[in-house]
């Protein structure tokens, strides 16, 4: 699955360095489905974004 | 010798600021070869510095308790004129043009910075086994990891080459090394302290931190480094702490929370001793142990990474494409690993984030601080990559931030205070955490223990190369 993820976003990992991290990738995937599983549509994130601090680019 | 140690000797004139920069300086020569504790030395510069706070003492214009003290910092925070490489061979040439906001304030103060300590590249890993710098040496046992990221900072100070340091905490950074190089170190809360001029590695999770010789020293640092700050858009809007503690320090009334869950499995067995060892010493002092439960502990640890991963790889996603080969190897894993959680996960990750929080603050209604072991085990070996813990391979880098990673999570201050020794005498930490903003009361425990124990008197013997 992870090798037909990168070649479609086009991110240029090598294959044996795919290979090494898929594992992890599964084993993540699995346990944020599991963690994730629960209406948070009433959560704020926290993330703010604040109009008047611009900022440098 | 401590912070509180050295000073009033500074103020009266009795000790020269140069003198002891000189001292610094002479075992900095003599044991940085076998610790690698250091990137940059800056024995010129500081002289100078010590120099100024000699002259300034002498003519009545003592600034405080830092003034002409040896600090290290952790290579991350900006230094005006002086190369910052953040352990990376991305950034080995990097000169700031500015002073990171706590460099700004140990100035003022009158702190003298010896030194650049070595870390984990980017800050991203817990062995210090750096691939452009070289490994740092746990100054316990050579042949061991300090723990990072901060390692650099942890063994200059254990092995006496600075007085205090600094360091930075994103998912045990702080705690991991004070715990394994047995110092004292602080994450104080999220916002408390100026993240303005240092190198990101996760936005939402980084805490600047410092670690002392005692838990005293690290309230006296505490009081010079926090404070407001526009120019960090997540500092937090709370005045400096003010931390009084009592010379013979009592616990009675003070409520501990003990979660025998999740925190007390799978330890290396001095480890589980030396803590309940000191749980009983704060029993013995007053306090009242609680036994509690942490609700959905193991979730915040998932939270971590799925917010992590993705924060890092996005500062980083440029040099994913155009500098690969500059990355070691650990490091380029874990941000390639970032480019595959979703957005949506992301952002679930922080809402969870926020319902987890709000759980753990309500057990602060109940017991003033929790106390937990910091790490699960003592320091492996360098080049170890698994640890058999309760019957159980366990991932060295797993392992170590599994009982410290959620309070970067949660953002809530926590300390690490050396709490015994193995059979190899290598150190053993205790966490103390509690309520945001209460670093207060996790330093009022943390100094009561340390006021009825030996334990950070203990110095490693290091011999020359």
């Amino acid at each position: 699955m992870w090798k037909n993820i990168a070649q479609a976003l086009g991110l240029s990992i090598p294959e044996q360095q795919l290979e090494a991290i898929s594992p992890v990738l599964d084993s993540l995937w699995s346990q944020t489905r599991q963690a994730l599983d629960r209406d948070l549509s009433r959560v704020d994130p926290a993330l703010t974004f604040h109009p008047d601090l611009g900022g440098e680019a | 010798m401590t912070i509180r140690e050295l000073a009033p000797q500074i103020q009266a004139g009795k000790l020269s600021p140069v003198e002891l920069a000189a001292e610094t300086f002479r075992r900095i020569r003599q044991l940085n070869p076998a610790l690698n504790a250091y990137i940059t030395v800056l024995e010129e510069p500081a002289l100078e510095q010590a120099r100024q706070a000699e002259r300034e003492i002498r003519t009545g214009h003592y600034r405080g308790p830092l003034h002409g003290i040896p600090y290290a910092a952790k290579d991350l925070f900006y230094t005006r004129g002086v190369a910052t490489t953040a352990g990376s061979k991305l950034f080995r040439d990097f000169v700031p043009d500015y002073d990171a906001a706590v460099i700004e304030r140990l100035r003022d103060a009158g702190a003298v910075l010896v030194g650049k300590a070595g870390l984990h590249e980017l800050a991203y890993g817990v062995t210090n086994n750096n691939p452009h710098f070289g490994a740092v040496h746990n100054p316990w046992g050579l042949d061991r990891i300090p723990g990072g990221s901060s390692g650099g900072s942890t063994t200059a100070l254990a092995a006496g080459l600075c007085t205090f340091a600094l360091g930075s905490d994103t998912g045990g950074s702080v705690r991991i090394p004070a715990s394994f190089c047995g110092v004292t170190g602080l994450k104080p809360t999220f916002g408390r302290i100026s993240r303005y001029g240092v190198f990101p590695l996760g936005h939402t999770l980084d805490h600047v931190g410092h670690f002392g010789q005692t838990v005293a020293d690290v309230a006296t640092i505490l009081e010079a480094l926090a404070g407001p700050d526009p120019r960090d858009d997540s500092s937090a809007n709370e005045p400096p702490p003010r931390l009084e503690l009592p010379a013979d320090p009592k616990l009675k009334g003070v409520r501990i929370g003990v979660p025998r869950s999740y925190y007390f499995e799978r330890l290396q067995p001095e480890v589980d001793s030396a803590v309940k060892a000191a749980l009983k010493t704060l029993q013995g002092l007053g306090a009242e142990l609680q036994e509690i439960e942490i609700p959905e502990i193991e979730d915040f640890t998932v939270m971590s990474r799925l917010i992590l991963m993705p924060e890092a790889t996005a500062l980083h996603r440029r040099h994913l494409k155009t500098r690969r080969a500059d990355i070691g190897p650990d490091v380029l894993a874990l941000l390639d690993q970032g480019q595959f959680v979703l957005a949506t996960d992301y952002l679930d990750a922080q809402r969870r984030r926020r319902q987890l929080v709000q759980n753990l603050a309500k057990l602060f209604d109940q017991v003033r601080v929790i106390v937990t072991p910091t790490t699960p085990s003592t320091a492996p070996k360098i080049g170890q990559t698994t640890m058999e813990l309760g019957g159980r391979q366990e991932d060295v880098r797993l392992g170590s931030t599994r009982l410290v990673r959620a309070l970067n999570v949660a953002g809530v201050p926590a300390l690490s205070a050396p709490c015994g020794f193995d059979g190899q005498g290598l150190p053993i930490g205790l966490q103390i955490f509690g309520r945001a903003f209460d670093e207060a009361g996790v330093l009022l425990v943390g100094h009561a223990y340390e006021q009825a124990t030996e334990w950070h008197k203990r110095r490693p013997k290091v011999n020359a190369v």
